[in-house]
């Protein structure tokens, strides 16, 4: 599924963006609803903030121990019955999946939901060995029959509208049209219903590991994940390194936090727990249960000036409230990520050649600070990254030549004066020459300026 | 809160959450609720490892083995939370918790006494938790399609649970 990364054209791809009115309508109608949503939802929890404080630091907790915890977590899992592996990067992540599947003679995997998996471009990789994977979340369905990549974390179809799901429908299931989405979800059900009882393998993400005891934790809504998790014989979870939970008891805190924050709702229709496989006298759970704990860079990112971004639980209220993502949508990113998350965490992943375009993608208007159910520092992060831009090299020669200048220009009075002078003689002038996109931004100096207005 | 306000949150947060809820007084009242819910002549699947589920579907027609194959599966289940008005399914007594995942209708019997006022105390009673425990809050939804809610994608369409004293 994961295309090549297109993020160094985020500015290229937001034009295309804002010229799709369908897109805009779309982004519109689901960000307001979602902000509604969360508003409503935390509206009846006592003492928010001390809840996001306990959140923020249960996180740390796991950053500032991370070896302890996944050495614990890979203990008690596999003393339940799980396979644990560690996979360096996204190739070796692929391989070692790829490997167990076919090992095994798996021809159909029914998958749920996992933006790792976008991450590191797991369905196009098990298609190429010949291994059909079928995503089974209603909006990761949708974009897997029109070909595309999520566009938003909690709700990858949401770039859509229900006409446009009618029509994908009808093409490509020879179903009659309907943009109802009751009939289009009961279309779904029919379908995967089938897949499910007749997949050799279910492949699922996970929304928190839990070291104590050694069981996967998943928040779902319509069930597919329950499915993929305990109906076929071998499940395969993959799952980043920090998405450890220290025990059970620190549970119900981020049961608070995280549906309230992603949809608005108290708690998902489902949250399931995981503990190795089946046992003796069990009637449910994979017979087999492999659980890949993957790296792909984090340990990197931890040990660097931004390590608090792996707090980040993955709930997407940063993105339904930022200005940039309302308005060009998740595509626009060029990565799996999108949003003030996705911003941070894609340079961060796959480096500031790669992303750099990115780093402007903020008004630091700090709206993602407010609504982080765990506190990440998005617009310092982001700060810090404009500073690693420059110090990298990757900026603009333009760009710096002019911000010389004007730093020059700002620090002499006289000069600034002669300047500002010299510029209104020849503003017509510099206007042409330098493009609508430079001074045609700026206003016209005035024939007054504000310090010769001052008594 | 005493045993009857953590009944009372129970049953309005379940209902918030688009479950059905229901409380009885006694077997006979259960039989009687479960009958009225299920639809006549369909395959109902029921465990009939404990005596209120025994009760529950005594005298009832059609009753079916096989889970897959069932309309509605009635069954009791490990556990209520208040707080969120959940019930918890759990792979325990050798019992299959996608019974209460494949059959379009769940009906879960839940006596009062294994209702949690919170999140914080069914945890701290999941001592050595079972291979697989599902906390399962309403029917199964989506709002995939322009963020509109639709019931009964994956799992149950629709969830009734009843309280027994």
């Amino acid at each position: 599924m994961s295309e090549e990364q297109t993020s160094r054209n985020f500015r290229a791809n937001s034009a295309a963006s804002i010229a799709d009115s369908s897109l805009r309508a779309a982004m519109k109608n689901a960000t307001d609803t979602f902000g509604t949503r969360r508003t409503a939802a935390f509206g009846a929890i006592p003492d928010l903030e001390g809840l996001r404080d306990k959140a923020s630091e249960v996180r740390m907790q796991v950053l500032d121990n991370l070896p302890q915890y996944l050495e614990k977590f890979t203990a008690n899992a596999t003393n339940a019955g799980a396979t644990v592996h560690r996979a360096h990067d996204a190739q070796s992540a692929k391989e070692l999946i790829g490997s167990i599947l076919k090992e095994r003679g798996v021809k159909m995997a029914a998958k749920g939901k996992s933006m790792v998996s976008e991450e590191i471009g797991l369905n196009a990789h098990l298609e190429a060995s010949g291994i059909e994977v079928v995503e089974t979340d209603l909006g990761e369905y949708i974009i897997q029959l029109e070909g595309e990549t999520p566009s938003h974390i909690i709700v990858p179809a949401v770039h859509k509208n229900r006409q446009q799901v009618g029509r994908l429908f009808a093409d490509r299931l020879g179903v009659p049209y309907s943009e109802d989405p009751q009939v289009l979800t009961k279309i779904a059900r029919k379908v995967m219903r089938e897949k499910f009882l007749a997949a050799d393998a279910g492949i699922s993400g996970a929304n928190f590991a839990i070291a104590e005891s050694g069981s996967l934790v998943l928040f779902t809504n319509e069930g597919n994940g329950r499915m993929v998790t305990s109906v076929p014989k071998l499940h395969i979870a993959i799952l980043s390194v920090e998405k450890l939970l220290p025990s059970l008891a620190d549970l119900p805190t981020f049961i608070r936090l995280l549906p309230r924050s992603a949809t608005g709702q108290a708690i998902t229709s489902y949250v399931s727990l995981i503990t190795g496989t089946r046992k003796p006298g069990e009637a449910t759970g994979a017979e087999e249960l492999h659980i890949v704990l993957l790296d792909n860079g984090r340990s990197e990112i931890l040990a660097g000036e931004c390590r608090e971004m792996l707090k980040c639980i993955r709930c997407g209220a940063c993105m339904n409230v930022c200005p940039v993502y309302r308005t060009v949508g998740g595509h626009a990113y060029g990565w799996t990520y999108p949003g003030p998350m996705g911003m941070v965490l894609t340079t961060l992943l796959t480096g500031m050649e790669k992303s750099y375009p990115l780093v402007d993608a903020s008004t630091l208007c700090g709206a993602c600070v407010d609504v982080c159910p765990v506190r990440i520092p998005l617009v310092d992060l982001i700060l810090k990254l404009r500073v690693r831009r420059i110090s990298e090299g990757y900026s603009d020669s333009r760009e710096k030549l002019g911000m010389r200048f004007f730093g020059a220009a700002v620090k002499n009075p006289a000069i600034f004066y002669w300047v500002e002078r010299v510029s209104r003689l020849f503003w017509p002038v510099i206007q042409k020459l330098s493009g609508k996109n430079v001074a045609g931004r700026l206003p016209e100096p005035s024939s007054k300026p504000f310090h010769r207005r001052m008594p | 809160m005493s045993r009857a306000e953590v009944v009372s949150v129970f049953m309005e947060r379940a209902a918030l959450a688009a479950a059905g809820a229901a409380q009885v007084a006694d077997e006979a009242a259960l039989r009687d609720a479960v009958a009225l819910l299920v639809h006549e002549g369909k395959p109902v699947y029921c465990p009939a490892l404990t005596v209120l589920e025994q009760a529950a579907v005594l005298g009832l027609q059609n009753q079916v083995e096989n889970y897959a194959v069932a309309d509605a599966t009635v069954e009791e289940v490990l556990a209520g939370i208040a707080e969120t008005g959940s019930i918890v399914c759990a792979s325990v007594e050798g019992r299959a918790v996608q019974a209460s995942l494949l059959p379009s209708h769940h009906i879960a019997i839940v006596p009062s006494g294994k209702i949690f006022a919170t999140m914080e105390e069914f945890f701290a009673s999941l001592t050595s938790p079972p291979t697989n425990v599902a906390i399962i809050t309403g029917p199964s939804r989506t709002a995939d399609i322009e963020l509109t809610l639709a019931i009964g994608v994956h799992g149950p369409e629709r969830l009734d649970i009843i309280v027994t004293p």
